[in-house]
């Protein structure tokens, strides 16, 4: 379903030194699969996404989605646009337009995926309907909850019934009980046979969500399989612990050893 | 190939959510309705109470020598003008009218007055503002203007000096109103010289130049139109550039700090089909924030001034290919706002980015009103300012202007058009959706290249760019 060949992105630095964001990252995710993109800050989780949606090109390598490849740098193939129609991207960071009710912003959103008129309203009542939105579909986005945006974020997701999902840190800064939403959500897409591809910090919480994991540090793909895998792989029993292991074998110094005066065992059981 | 239908979607989507934002309707429409109504209220107002003041107003005056004080005064009282003075029944010709008819004679109302003193050391009270002025005449000034002159008696011109204080407004105002008082003084003086010696008018005017309104060709419209001609272009090119800014700015930078560009990016558009929509969004507000600015003005104008300006009749028919004009215009001013607001992460940037938009056209501008500069040669295609000179000369009625026409309306297309390609591609560059990460040091591999290859003519504004950051960064620190 997703395929990401040989991929590379480097960015040049205000002082013209190469910045190599993702570096030589190949990994190949399923259809239906929930699939963990980890890494700590800086990993190139953000960037791989990014060029997962569409939104940025890599400098080199092959990424191809439900059989259409979107780049191919190789072959000057670039059409984000083929790309874009498959995919439904979300963000915690990103806004609503305040000033548009979720009905109006559900519908901008399906114009723009050119879904036809009447599918389209059929859609939006469908998804209104099933994330509970109806009581302030009408009402104008600037005033919402942090809940209620996420539920508007989520449905302008599946406007268009994408195929893919990218989820980039879908829960960062989310309360306790949004989260469960975004969780849920990711949960029964993958139910409901959508592939998803989720990068996130809270370990915890997508371990039981995600089928298959693959950790990624300075750009390259540095373990991959399910949690028993990498369980086995590392004899750690958390996620969090098999993610601290993996990083920890191949650069030491990214791990913070901060010794905090008058506490102890900061170093955390795994 | 552009897709007209994400295109108006885009466009649907912007203005209905700028007519929801109170900065954009505030700017687009609250403003030019109410702004010139106002305007010409409190400049009416002030122009009444001005008045009132004016009219309470008192002068003090030394009289010097002392001892022809009194005889000055009542002199001078006698000829100070009064406020508004109607003409006389037969207008304003000299031949047929008193060289003057005596204020004394005549309604008496409000002025300012004239209170004569004599002073010691006048001169040091003037320079203390203590006195508006001094009028320093000769002893035999009075007794020598009113006695009867024999037909062959000599005269001589007897000199009269006024001190003032020209920095002090109240001085110079004084310094009129006996400028007035003396002038109408000499000129009944004259009168009386005149019927003594049994003389005619005509005798000190042998003859005189008519050049009253009907020996003048120009139609009243061509009258008009020559004094708005200048001053029009200015205007309508200064609303339209201030009616795009606050949506350019709102579309783009709002998107940003709003976190929305990223998702709106995401969804399957062409950077191309979301500037466009955009686009359309600016040049319709910008258009409909001009014709609002210009309504409102023109019917303050005529309800205002109408009855002062019984001479004012608007070349109409200048209008419809102005507005013609104004459309590209507009345009190519839209377009140009985004390209520059697309390069901002936020308002403050955004409108030190637009500040040459609007400030170098308003500065370029000012050859409209140097006579002798016409629509001619490289002038026809000088961006923004063949449109203003088209614009005069279409208001001052020449004749054979539809080629002029069509080398500005195309050319101002085209430079339109050329501003959306420029809007579209900066829009479309991975450093400008993603300043914020470019902030943090980083350009893509691809926008860099692509800024080698575009060096040359984008270097001044990314040195700008590069300024900028460097002042903000050191303001920080």
């Amino acid at each position: 379903m997703i395929e990401l060949q040989d991929i590379h992105k480097v960015f040049l630095t205000h002082e013209g030194r190469e910045l190599r964001a993702v570096d030589g990252l190949s990994l190949r995710v399923g259809r239906g699969e929930i699939y963990g993109l980890l890494g700590p800050n800086g990993a190139g989780k953000t960037t791989t996404l990014r060029m997962l949606a569409g939104l940025i090109a890599p400098t080199s390598g092959r990424l191809a989605v439900d059989g259409h490849v979107a780049f191919d740098m190789s072959r000057h193939v670039e059409d984000p646009l083929s790309l874009k129609h498959r995919i439904g991207f979300l963000t915690a960071k990103t806004g609503l337009y305040g000033r548009l009710t979720p009905r109006e912003l559900l519908r901008y959103f399906g114009e723009l995926r050119g879904i036809p008129r009447a599918d389209l309203e059929a859609q939006i009542e469908k998804l209104i309907a099933a994330l509970g939105i109806g009581e302030f579909a009408d009402r104008r986005c600037e005033g919402f909850s942090t809940g209620q945006q996420q539920r508007v974020q989520i449905a302008r997701t599946l406007v268009g019934e994408p195929p893919v999902l990218v989820l980039d840190e879908p829960t960062n800064g989310l309360d306790v009980l949004t989260n469960q939403l975004i969780l849920k959500f990711i949960t029964e897409a993958g139910r409901g046979g959508r592939t998803v591809v989720i990068s996130t910090h809270h370990l915890d919480e997508v371990e039981e969500v995600c089928q298959r994991f693959g950790l990624i540090h300075k750009g390259r793909l540095l373990a991959e399989g399910t949690l028993d895998e990498l369980r086995a792989t590392t004899g750690r029993e958390r996620l969090s612990g098999c993610f601290r292991e993996l990083v920890a074998r191949v650069d030491p110094e990214a791990i913070p050893q901060v010794a905090l005066p008058g506490v102890a065992g900061g170093g955390g059981a795994a | 190939m552009i897709d007209l239908l994400k295109v108006r979607a885009v466009f649907v989507k912007e203005m209905r959510d700028s007519l929801r934002d109170r900065r954009t309707l505030f700017a687009t429409i609250i403003v030019p309705v109410l702004m010139y109504p106002l305007m010409m209220l409190v400049v009416s107002e002030a122009a009444q109470v001005a008045k009132a003041k004016r009219a309470s107003e008192q002068y003090r005056v030394a009289v010097q020598p002392p001892e022809l004080r009194a005889q000055v005064e009542a002199l001078v009282q006698t000829y100070l003008p009064r406020e508004e003075e109607a003409p006389g029944p037969a207008g304003d010709d000299p031949a047929k009218t008193p060289l003057l008819q005596p204020a004394a004679e005549r309604e008496p109302e409000e002025a300012p007055q004239l209170l004569f003193q004599t002073s010691p050391n006048a001169t040091e009270a003037l320079k203390a503002g203590e006195l508006q002025a001094i009028l320093n005449v000769p002893r035999e000034f009075v007794a020598l203007l009113d006695a009867p002159l024999a037909p062959d008696e000599r005269t001589e011109t007897l000199d009269i000096q006024l001190f003032y204080d020209g920095a002090e407004h109240r001085s110079r105002q004084a310094r009129d109103l006996l400028h007035e008082a003396l002038d109408a003084y000499r000129k009944d003086v004259l009168n009386r010289r005149l019927a003594a010696r049994d003389l005619e008018h005509s005798f000190l005017l042998p003859f005189r130049i008519d050049e009253g309104r009907e020996y003048n060709v120009a139609s009243a419209e061509k009258q008009t139109g020559s004094a708005l001609g200048t001053l029009l272009p200015l205007l309508f090119i200064f609303v339209l550039i201030t009616g795009a800014l606050s949506p350019a700015i709102d579309l783009t930078v709002g998107e940003k700090e709003r976190s929305t560009l990223e998702t709106l990016i995401a969804a399957p558009v062409r950077p191309l089909e979301v500037i466009a929509g955009k686009f359309l969004t600016v040049a319709t507000l910008a258009m409909l924030n001009a014709c609002l600015n210009l309504t409102s003005f023109t019917l303050t104008f005529l309800a205002v001034g109408a009855d002062r300006l019984m001479d004012f009749h608007f070349p109409w028919s200048a209008l419809p290919a102005t507005l013609l004009l104004l459309l590209p215009l507009g345009f190519f001013f839209s377009a140009l706002m985004l390209a520059a607001c697309s390069f901002a992460t936020n308002y403050k940037e955004a409108q030190v980015f637009v500040l040459p938009i609007y400030v170098v056209p308003m500065i370029g501008l000012m050859v409209v009103t140097i006579p002798g500069i016409e629509l001619e040669g490289p002038l026809l295609v000088a961006p923004v300012l063949n449109t203003a000179l088209l614009i005069r000369e279409l208001f001052l009625d020449r004749p054979n202007l539809l080629q002029p026409f069509l080398f500005v309306l195309v050319s101002t297309c085209l430079y339109a058009a050329a501003a959306v390609a420029l809007a579209a591609r900066i829009f479309a560059r991975e450093e400008v959706l993603f300043q914020r990460k470019a902030r943090c040091g980083c350009f893509s591999a691809g926008a860099s290249s692509g800024l080698r290859r575009t060096r040359s003519s984008e270097t001044r504004f990314w040195c700008w760019r590069w300024f900028s950051r460097r002042g903000s960064t050191f303001r920080a620190a």
